[in-house]
């Protein structure tokens, strides 16, 4: 505690700021393939989707599905990657011993992982999805829906914003293979809390009357044919158990990841 | 300055390195720390850098301790390691992104040290050599003005003038409020130019004394055949015959031939502890 706050006083915005600048001069040529690359691939596959693709709300959400997965694949596998030089004997001596607290540097992570790369690749996904545009009659133009199965902007900001976080303790957590461990670690946080919460719901109400009336679906529109039929979709998204769920993890992952900063040697 | 205290360290599934080991860097110096290899002087570094926490005791460098290793111990500390990662980019850019993390910064320092080692600021880190990256690296440590100087192997992969230069460099950097500390095996290299010398093998602190304490209390005698085993603390065979540590008692301060004396004090080394009892 006394250490946090030795760290808040001495805590500096313009150091943060440098961190951020040297880690985009370290990393600008991964930055820049991993953007066009992104181009690219999300400008090709949608001309696909465009030319042989069905016109319909399906088309979007596969569209939607593919660019959010894009964006994601890469953000997470950056941000799994940003304290790579703490691991990477020799550079990790100079990386460590670089003048700033860990605070400052938790911070300037969480900036770049947290906003600056879903931004810049989501204005990326957007500008080769209007790129698209002009190979197509007008009438095949619509407005590019930002949420088309309806997940609702708080879990569209929660998944993006909170995902980093986890990712970031992935990369310090995990030596060898972070991306992959992350990924498995957090299935297996997810069961473990599933396992729990259903464990004390059945605990609480063994026959489950209380939450009988519970909605636990939406409804959501599905194409059939040439018509749109009523479907269902969990509301998990939209339930306060997942956002506190969501919150308290990037919470602990958070703190987890101040502390495996702070921690960090180079034996 | 640099107060290492009842120090105890070791790597994973390996003996001790360091156990219940004391020792303090007072500023205004330029140490030599020798050491035969394994024997902990990279370790000892980096544990002063706040780059790995003493498994006991503690290590305070201006005042704060190493476990803590925020901004206000690392801006005073500047660590050149033997091996050494450099980014893809200018020598220019280098200054521009790293020199905002150190106050006391002097690009002037740094153009000057580049100068005198002739290198170009507008020349990429990925195409130097080496020796020349090296370089690069001893002028940002040196422009950095921090008041704990760490060297690793410093004359490592540099050529005879550049190891000159270096002695120069150090020497005009050194101020009353700095301390440097200096780890090598290449002895000849920093001759002249410390002021105390620290020699360390696992464990055991060997010797701890000022150049001139060392200067006052032995002297090097050259011997045209083998002296006798009284006669000296250490001998050993030279180009001319052998040279030998003797007690001084000119009390006259001679020239110091460090390469014999670490020799002698690794191979004599109750001999030595007798004549310079250990300070902490």
């Amino acid at each position: 505690m006394k250490s946090i706050i030795s760290q808040i006083q001495s805590f500096n915005f313009h150091r943060v700021i440098s961190l951020i600048l040297e880690y985009y001069h370290r990393n600008k040529k991964t930055l820049f393939i991993s953007s066009i690359a992104l181009f690219l691939f999300l400008f090709c596959t949608l001309l696909l989707f465009k030319r042989y693709g069905e016109i319909g709300r399906q088309n979007d959400i596969l569209q939607y599905s593919l660019q959010i997965g894009c964006i994601y694949l890469i953000s997470s596998i950056l941000a799994v990657h940003y304290f790579s030089t703490l691991w990477m004997k020799p550079g990790n001596i100079s990386a460590l011993s670089l003048p700033c607290n860990a605070i400052e540097r938790l911070l300037s992570a969480v900036i770049v992982t947290m906003i600056a790369f879903p931004v810049a690749y989501s204005l990326i996904s957007l500008a080769s999805y209007f790129s698209t545009l002009p190979f197509f009659r007008s009438h095949d133009l619509r407005f590019f829906n930002l949420d088309p199965i309806g997940m609702g902007w708080i879990s569209i900001i929660g998944t993006f914003i909170g995902t980093p976080v986890l990712f970031l303790w992935g990369g310090l957590f995990f030596k060898r293979s972070p991306w992959i461990k992350t990924i498995l670690a957090s299935i297996v946080y997810s069961a473990v809390c599933v396992a729990i919460t259903v464990a004390i719901f059945y605990f609480l109400d063994p026959n489950w009357d209380a939450f009988s009336e519970w909605e636990a679906f939406n409804e959501f529109f599905i194409p059939k044919g040439s018509e749109y039929v009523n479907g269902k979709m969990a509301t998990i998204y939209h339930s306060p158990f997942y956002f506190l769920s969501s919150i308290s993890l990037m919470t602990c992952m958070v703190i987890a990841t101040y502390y495996l900063l702070k921690e960090k040697e180079v034996k | 300055m640099v107060e290492i205290n009842d120090l105890s360290f070791g790597y994973a599934r390996k003996e001790n390195l360091y156990e219940q080991f004391s020792i303090h860097f007072k500023s205004g110096q330029i140490y030599g720390l020798l050491g035969q290899n394994g024997s902990g002087k990279s370790t000892l570094m980096k544990i002063i850098a706040g780059l790995i926490y003493p498994d006991s005791g503690n290590c305070v460098v201006n005042g704060i301790n190493s476990k803590e290793r925020n901004y206000n111990y690392l801006r005073n500390l500047y660590i050149i390691p033997e091996e050494f990662d450099l980014p893809d980019m200018t020598i220019a850019s280098y200054v521009r992104i790293y020199a905002p993390f150190y106050e006391a910064f002097s690009a002037d320092q740094f153009e000057t040290c580049l100068k005198e080692f002739e290198i170009s600021p507008e020349e990429k880190l990925q195409k130097l050599s080496y020796g020349n990256k090296k370089k690069v690296l001893l002028s940002f440590g040196l422009a950095t003005n921090v008041r704990v100087l760490l060297l690793d192997e410093p004359t490592n992969g540099l050529d005879i003038p550049s190891k000159k230069t270096l002695r120069k460099l150090i020497a005009a950097a050194a101020t009353p409020e700095r301390c440097f500390i200096i780890s090598t095996h290449q002895v000849h290299d920093l001759e002249n130019l410390l002021d105390h010398l620290v020699v360390i093998s696992k464990n055991k602190l060997l010797l701890n004394e000022s150049i001139s304490t060392i200067a006052q209390k032995i002297c090097f005698v050259p011997f045209s055949s083998r002296p006798a085993e009284n006669e000296t603390l250490y001998y050993e065979k030279s180009f001319t015959g052998h040279i030998g540590i003797v007690p001084n008692n000119s009390n006259e301060e001679g020239k110091i031939n460090l390469e014999v004396l670490f020799n002698g004090i690794v191979a004599q080394q109750a001999k030595f502890s007798q004549l310079f009892k250990p300070n902490k």
